[in-house]
């Protein structure tokens, strides 16, 4: 092929060639913002995906912003895999209590007293092995403070959505 | 652990910040600079392109061919020998030799490299027609420049520039000592490269007095009616001032001190005024500006750009000092206060065309800044009337021309210490109410002497000739 | 542990791959082995004849880049939009490589060198995999590095670069190396929080790299060091305020040694640098002609660039290693070159996010800490093309030639895509847990 035709060639492949460049940027961006997005709305617990509550994690010293875990049937919480909610580093036993949701109240049932108590206005409360948290009280364990709140349309504990969680949407596969 | 998190969070909002500013920087950087930085002799692909591509014409706003290519990698000149020189530095050559020519600057036009023929190359190499540049017409016409070139003393030095003070247009442009471009290689006389008109700064001498005359309306309240007293000898702050060949001109007005060009009175001026007040006038009449025009590389004019010592900031007054400013500039500053007080963006390229006709760029008048109010630059201007109808100026009148009227400012500024040293003749003005003739002029003979003698009757005949062929 | 197979159902490994794929990563991988397939074919054209070679790499990129990805996604679940990326710019160094030099040489080096690349992709990998930052190995390891980057003090002339190490048919560049090892150090040392005892000696080893580096004259890489330990020190610890002393400190010694740095043996060059960054045209230097020509080349890629293999980029100096940016930006034009800029702020970004889903301090130091020095190294360099900064002799990751940068580059990627998979299979068993045992069903 003489130089001639090459550089023409060249030349015309430019413009494919940066449409290529902007489409595998822009491609990447938005992948990026969509899981960093679909992330996030996981994270919070929509009510859509069949979360009924929100457990809030809290470490005792610290201050701000909860973690928040969606409760979608009762279980089990604890340090270890056998639990159903596992919060790991903050001292919980390896199950520590069983919960379940009843007419918007959360019915724990301790497994491992040792280290609960209650906190805020409950406080002095003594504590038995079982222990009713209306939405927005909180309990210590370990070294973490553990609250819920209600989300605002919930389906039922054992909702089956429970299994149809995380339906993607657009493509499937 | 929350923490890290918060923290790893803002990192990467600030380095997101950060390379959006890249980016940023990057656009505008190549943007305000790209036909800077190419236009540059170090640019090997200017040369490669000239061996393969046919350069485009360069003709002036007659349609003169100035410079052609026939072939790739060959360049011919007009066959005018009063012409090629007299335009040499405004057409530049092919090496690099003149910074500020044409060829040179405007290099990427001519070669079709710049940016506005992206589009076009890809077509070019489609049709697999020879790759050609694009053509340039200047504003500049090659016989009135060759003309003005004539008027010169035989074998002095010096720049004239006439612009249309309404759209920025240069007119006609000489530089002397001239070179050939087309014998590049011959003997010239040194400094014969450079374009005084562009990259030369000189004292303007007494034709600074307009910014002084301007800076005084401006901050002085009343001082038009003043009266001054100039006994040919002041001394003051260390520095003795002394008018032209010693005369005293007695008690005189603010007009007949502007038209007898009396230094005692402006240096009086200049000091009332003060050192902030005159550098701030100064700096709305360009000076001290890093001009970054597109279509010439002015130099920068310098005026009181640091502290200044009240020596310093009197001998500004009447254009001495360390004050110093190129032909064009002058010419651009005379525009200005003939445009009521607004100064035109100087153009040399009046349109960027096609090899097969058809333009693709043509020139846009673009005010550069305001340099004082339209009550000021009326008055200014009528003081520059005057000086040329009683004043200093009187050989710079056009006989036998009526439909404007002949303003301007002349000159004599000292270049050395030495008195025998003589003085460069400037002679900076314009036509005035004339609506089809609307032309600055700025003329300068190095060492000429007296600018009334000298630079004004150049001026004067620039002028006219100017008028007859009825350039605008 | 590397080998997490998950001895699953293919059902519940589909599952995986919807729950955590949530994006599909198809368009993407398409495009890349597109762009790559077409640039290298449309280059086998350059020379008249067709170069064999590069019709070979334009069916070995796409396909090393496809069967790459479906390698390491069938063992772990790492992020795939990085992994693309990487693979673009990998090949995008191939590319320039053959497009600016007339001889195939250098492409053919940097061919050579994506394999050994793609072995530390997955040392990479499997390095947070291994390691959960209490090991006694790090430790050890620490004065290992420090002997590792003395090397070249070993190895060079009074007159040759200082920071190689020449063992005839290999050189290669322990600092380059160390980059990823250093991340490693740091990561473990700083995520152990505030406790003075514990962390100080981890600065100190930075510090004393930063040193060393300062003696074998490589200015570039010990402010990349420097800022990667003052970012590492910041997260992991929280004390920005005493970062903030430490970086007004080394401003200060830094301009302090900059305006005496003419009377230093050997870093004369200083003075000179920061005098070309300020006004390059002014043609006072000799170096200057380096970054003048560089200017001059991204400005001459206009919007679109010259075309491929059409560009005067090779007249730049080093333009392989210093001033591949500039020869992105004249083979393919502003708007690339701006896309490029924009893929390496989304590296970073992917990146960050890993480093804030990960579950344990030290995992997110690591991930942190390889985004953090990908990102800078760009900035600094590109900054250097653009003369915003003065050159700093640091390289682009991934794009700019050289066997060292690209191992090293490769392998702090690898540590980021390790970190996103040991996130994905949290997330994993998390969902896993929430959902009541029985997988995703539809």
């Amino acid at each position: 092929m003489e130089v001639q035709t090459y550089e023409k060639l060249a030349v015309i492949m430019r413009y494919p060639l940066a449409l290529a460049g902007v489409f595998i940027a822009l491609r990447a961006l938005y992948m990026a913002f969509k899981d960093g997005v679909r992330a996030s709305r996981l994270r919070s617990g929509e009510a859509k995906y069949g979360a009924v509550a929100m457990f809030s994690v809290l470490p005792a010293e610290r201050r701000g912003k909860a973690q928040r875990i969606p409760i979608l049937r009762n279980g089990c919480v604890g340090s270890s895999g056998a639990s159903d909610v596992r919060i790991k580093g903050m001292g919980l036993a390896g199950r520590q209590f069983d919960y379940e949701i009843r007419s918007g109240l959360m019915h724990i049932s301790l497994i491992r007293s040792a280290g609960v108590s209650l906190v805020g206005k409950r406080a002095n409360e003594e504590i038995t092995s079982t222990i009713v948290l209306a939405p927005g009280e909180k309990l210590m364990v370990g070294r973490a403070v553990i609250g819920f709140e209600m989300l605002k349309t919930p389906r039922g504990a054992n909702s089956p959505a429970g299994n149809k969680v995380y339906r993607l949407k657009g493509k499937q596969q | 652990m929350k923490q890290t998190r918060r923290l790893i969070r803002l990192f990467a909002l600030a380095l997101s910040f950060m390379t959006v500013f890249t980016v940023i920087t990057y656009i505008t950087m190549v943007k305000t600079n790209a036909s800077r930085w190419l236009n540059n002799a170090q640019n090997t692909r200017l040369r490669e392109a000239r061996k393969t591509t046919r350069q485009g014409t360069v003709y002036d706003c007659e349609m003169i061919a100035l410079s052609l290519s026939e072939k790739p990698g060959e360049r011919s000149y007009i066959a005018n020998d009063s012409i090629r020189l007299a335009m040499s530095h405004t057409i530049g050559d092919q090496y690099g030799m003149s910074e500020t020519g044409v060829e040179n600057r405007h290099a990427t036009a001519l070669l079709g490299l710049s940016d506005i023929t992206g589009a076009d190359k890809t077509l070019q190499r489609l049709m697999g027609s020879e790759p050609a540049g694009y053509d340039v017409v200047l504003t500049v016409s090659a016989q009135l420049s060759a003309y003005v070139s004539s008027l010169f003393p035989q074998g002095s030095r010096g720049a004239c520039v006439i612009v249309n003070y309404k759209t920025g247009a240069i007119l006609g442009k000489v530089s002397l000592p001239a070179y050939d471009p087309a014998d590049i290689g011959a003997a010239v006389q040194d400094t014969a490269y450079y374009d005084r008109v562009l990259q030369y700064r000189y004292a303007p001498g007494s034709t600074f007095k307009i910014v002084t005359l301007s800076s005084a309306l401006e901050n002085l309240g009343g001082i038009a009616e003043k009266q001054f007293d100039c006994e040919s000898l002041w001394s003051f702050a260390g520095s003795t001032i002394r008018c032209a060949g010693g005369k005293a001109h007695g008690r005189i007005s603010l007009k007949e001190a502007f038209s007898e060009s009396c230094n005692i009175t402006f240096a009086k001026l200049a000091y009332e005024t003060g050192a902030s007040n005159l550098r701030r006038t100064a700096e709305n009449y360009a000076f001290n500006d890093n001009f970054l025009f597109e279509d010439v590389v002015l130099y920068s004019s310098h005026c009181l750009n640091s502290a200044a010592s009240v020596s310093e900031v009197i001998q500004t007054g009447f254009g001495q000092g360390t004050c110093e400013a190129t032909p064009l500039h002058m010419a651009m500053i005379a525009g200005a206060v003939a445009n009521d007080g607004v100064m035109m963006e100087p153009k040399l390229i009046k349109e960027i065309r096609r090899p097969g006709g058809g333009a693709t760029q043509t020139m846009k008048s673009a005010q550069y800044k305001r340099v004082t109010d339209s009550e000021n630059a009326k008055t200014i201007a009528q003081y520059m009337y005057l000086a040329v109808r009683n004043g200093t100026g009187k050989s710079a009148q056009i006989t036998g021309y009526t439909a404007g009227k002949v303003c301007g400012k002349t000159g004599s500024a000292e270049f050395s210490n030495d008195k025998e040293a003589g003085t460069h003749a400037w002679y900076v003005g314009f036509l005035y109410g004339d609506e089809q003739h609307p032309y600055a002029i700025a003329v300068i003979v190095e060492k000429g002497g007296s600018g009334g003698a000298v630079a004004a009757p150049i001026a004067s005949k620039a002028l006219k000739k100017a008028v007859e062929m009825n350039l605008y | 542990m590397i080998f997490t197979r998950l001895d699953r159902s293919q059902k519940e490994a589909q599952n995986l791959k919807r729950l955590l794929v949530r994006t599909d990563e198809r368009p993407l991988e398409i495009a890349v082995m597109a762009f790559q397939a077409v640039c290298m074919l449309l280059l086998s054209l350059k020379d008249g004849q067709i170069d064999a070679f590069s019709v070979l790499l334009g069916a070995c990129l796409p396909l090393g880049t496809y069967l790459g990805l479906k390698l390491i996604t069938h063992f772990w679940p790492v992020d795939r939009a990085m992994y693309l990326i990487t693979m673009f710019l990998c090949a995008l160094s191939v590319i320039l490589l053959r497009a600016v030099f007339s001889s195939t040489l250098k492409a053919k080096t940097q061919a050579m060198y994506l394999v050994p690349g793609f072995g530390s992709l997955l040392i990479g990998i499997g390095v947070p995999r291994l390691l959960n930052g209490r090991e006694a190995i790090i430790k050890l390891a620490m004065p290992a590095f420090v002997a590792l980057m003395l090397l070249p003090f070993g190895f060079t002339t009074a007159s040759a670069a200082r920071s190689w190490v020449n063992l005839g048919a290999i050189q290669f560049q322990p600092s380059e190396l160390l980059k990823p090892a250093t991340v490693l150090v740091l990561a473990s040392g700083f995520s152990f929080g505030k406790k003075f005892g514990r962390w100080i000696v981890y600065a100190l080893y930075g510090f004393a790299l930063c040193m060393i580096l300062l003696f074998q004259r490589d200015l570039g890489a010990m402010l990349l060091y420097f800022l990667l330990i003052c970012a590492m020190f910041t997260a992991g610890t929280g004390k920005w305020r005493l970062t903030l002393i430490a970086l007004a400190a080394a401003a200060g010694l830094g301009a302090l040694f900059i305006s005496i740095s003419g009377k230093v043996e050997g870093f004369g060059y200083i003075a000179t640098r920061i005098d070309i960054w300020k006004n390059p045209w002014s043609g006072k230097h000799e170096e200057s002609r380096q970054i003048v020509q560089g200017l001059m080349s991204v400005s001459s890629g206009g919007l679109f660039g010259a075309g491929l293999g059409l560009s005067y980029a090779r007249k730049v100096a080093v333009v392989g290693s210093d001033y591949i940016f500039a020869a992105v930006c004249e083979e393919f034009g502003m708007v690339f070159a701006i896309c490029v800029l924009l893929l390496c702020m989304t590296l970073m970004l992917l990146g960050m996010r890993q480093a804030m889903n990960a579950r344990s301090r030290f995992h997110a130091l690591l991930a942190f800490g390889c985004a953090f020095e990908l990102i800078s190294q760009t900035l600094l360099i590109v900054g250097g093309n653009l003369n915003i900064l003065p050159l700093t002799g640091v390289t682009l990751p991934f794009v700019s030639e050289g066997g060292s940068s690209l191992v090293g580059s490769m392998l702090m990627m690898g540590m980021i895509l390790g970190v996103s998979s040991i996130n994905a299979q949290d997330e994993y068993d998390d969902l896993m847990r929430l959902t009541s045992g029985k997988g995703v069903k539809e």
